[in-house]
């Protein structure tokens, strides 16, 4: 999910700071590795100022979408009938998830997320159980958790902005005890393809080409090879879509900007023109407006369950065993 | 074509819809608002006019291919703001 990463009016008055994007690490065109998408500098930076805005009021205001996709993740952890004795949410936030824990489920939560300021944002009164705060990134999880140490890991929105998803599933799957539950919840598919369509036409009829607005999103039908190839079992997906609707391009952008979620594809363009702005508002109202007048923006979230492997855990019994022909009962 | 808009239900964040209607022009106060107001209410009949001619033919979109009502737009926005870009 996209947006400039400064409003065009502070980009005006500052054109020096605003042609300043900085990079997670040098991209080198022969190194091995995960492919650099995201600046996770940029990111963290977005959300850090996103939480200071107001004094966090800003911020506040835009908890809505993660505070509605948490509430269908507790639905899917109350599911579980298991009662947990630490839970670690990674890409917490200022806790949306972890503040909808009470003591039937676990006892402690360990919220961890790269950005201080909204990992600080709200005091330790607004939770039910015993919190504590991890200031780690979590592309690299395993250097803040050790290997087989915690019953269930959650993440609430914010997988969608990590580099190398296979990667952290998989630290996500060796941080948990045998038989430890992950429950996850990214954005993906076609989340915001309102912005991305508007944005991309505006673009393309003002100046003839585009430049990347809005994040390239991982497939819905993706999710389930990851969670197998990174080792879980058991596996749950689902997709769910949430939307909203908003009077205006204006107001939907600055929303994401107020939630962090400004654009931080690496080879970003570090502003939106004015008439880029002016047209994509046009066609967006055009092409996808309501009738009752405003603007639809569609986020689909997809739901993840996976457990790691452990002996006890229920399985498919071997090739061969079943003991009953199948033509007597059909 | 596109999803119909009844097909689904929408919900309006809170915030949105305590503040109800757009700002006007002269009321809002940084230049991005202003330019908000100006694109939406103060000029929205130049915006659907642009806004079809895209629709139009969404598809196969070239280069300036809506450019008179883009510049019928814009010269509005610009009468608006009060200034040129």
């Amino acid at each position: 999910m996209a947006l400039f990463s400064r409003s065009i009016a502070t980009a005006a008055t500052r054109p020096t700071r605003a042609a300043v994007a900085s990079r997670s690490t040098p991209i080198n065109p022969n190194s091995v590795g995960p492919f650099q998408v995201f600046d996770r500098n940029a990111k963290r930076a977005q959300r850090d100022r996103a939480a200071l805005r107001d004094g966090g009021h800003r911020s506040r205001t835009v908890d809505y979408l993660r505070n509605e996709v948490a509430e269908n993740m507790i639905e899917r952890l109350l599911d579980v009938k298991r009662r947990f004795s630490e839970i670690v949410d990674v890409g917490s936030g200022p806790g949306h998830f972890a503040k909808l824990l009470d003591q039937n489920v676990t006892d402690k939560v360990t919220m961890l997320d790269m950005s201080e300021k909204l990992l600080h944002r709200d005091p330790d009164s607004d939770f039910e159980v015993d919190v504590q705060r991890m200031h780690a990134d979590e592309e690299s999880l395993l250097n803040s958790l050790k290997p087989s140490s915690v019953p269930a890991i959650t993440s609430c929105l914010s997988l969608h902005w990590t580099n190398d998803l296979p990667g952290v599933l998989i630290q996500i799957r060796e941080a948990l005890l045998p038989d430890g539950l992950f429950l996850g919840a990214m954005l993906g598919g076609d989340t915001l393809f309102e912005l991305r369509t508007s944005l991309q036409l505006a673009e393309v009829e003002r100046e003839g080409g585009l430049g990347i607005r809005v994040s390239p999103m991982t497939d819905t039908r993706d999710v389930t090879n990851l969670l197998g190839r990174a080792g879980f079992t058991l596996l749950t997906v689902d997709i769910d879509e949430v939307r909203f609707a908003y009077p205006s391009i204006f107001e939907l952008m600055e929303d994401l900007q107020s939630m962090g979620e400004s654009n931080a594809v690496v080879e970003r363009r570090p502003l939106i023109k004015r008439d880029i702005l002016t047209a994509a508002s046009a066609i967006y109202q055009s092409m996808h407006g309501l009738e009752e007048g405003g603007i639809p923006a569609t986020f689909q979230v997809i739901y993840m369950i996976g457990w790691k492997p452990d002996p006890r855990q229920p399985k498919p019994l071997e090739r061969g065993t079943g003991k009953t022909n199948l033509q007597d009962v059909l | 074509m596109l999803p119909s808009s009844d097909e689904f239900a929408f919900r309006v964040p809170e915030r949105l819809a305590q503040a109800g209607k757009i700002m006007t022009a002269s009321q809002s106060t940084t230049p991005l608002k202003r330019l908000a107001a100006a694109c939406t209410t103060s000029c929205a009949v130049q915006a659907k006019e642009y806004g079809q001619c895209i629709l139009a033919s969404y598809t196969d979109v070239k280069r300036d291919m809506c450019a008179p009502e883009f510049a019928k737009f814009k010269n509005c926005v610009q009468t608006v703001m009060k200034r040129k870009w």
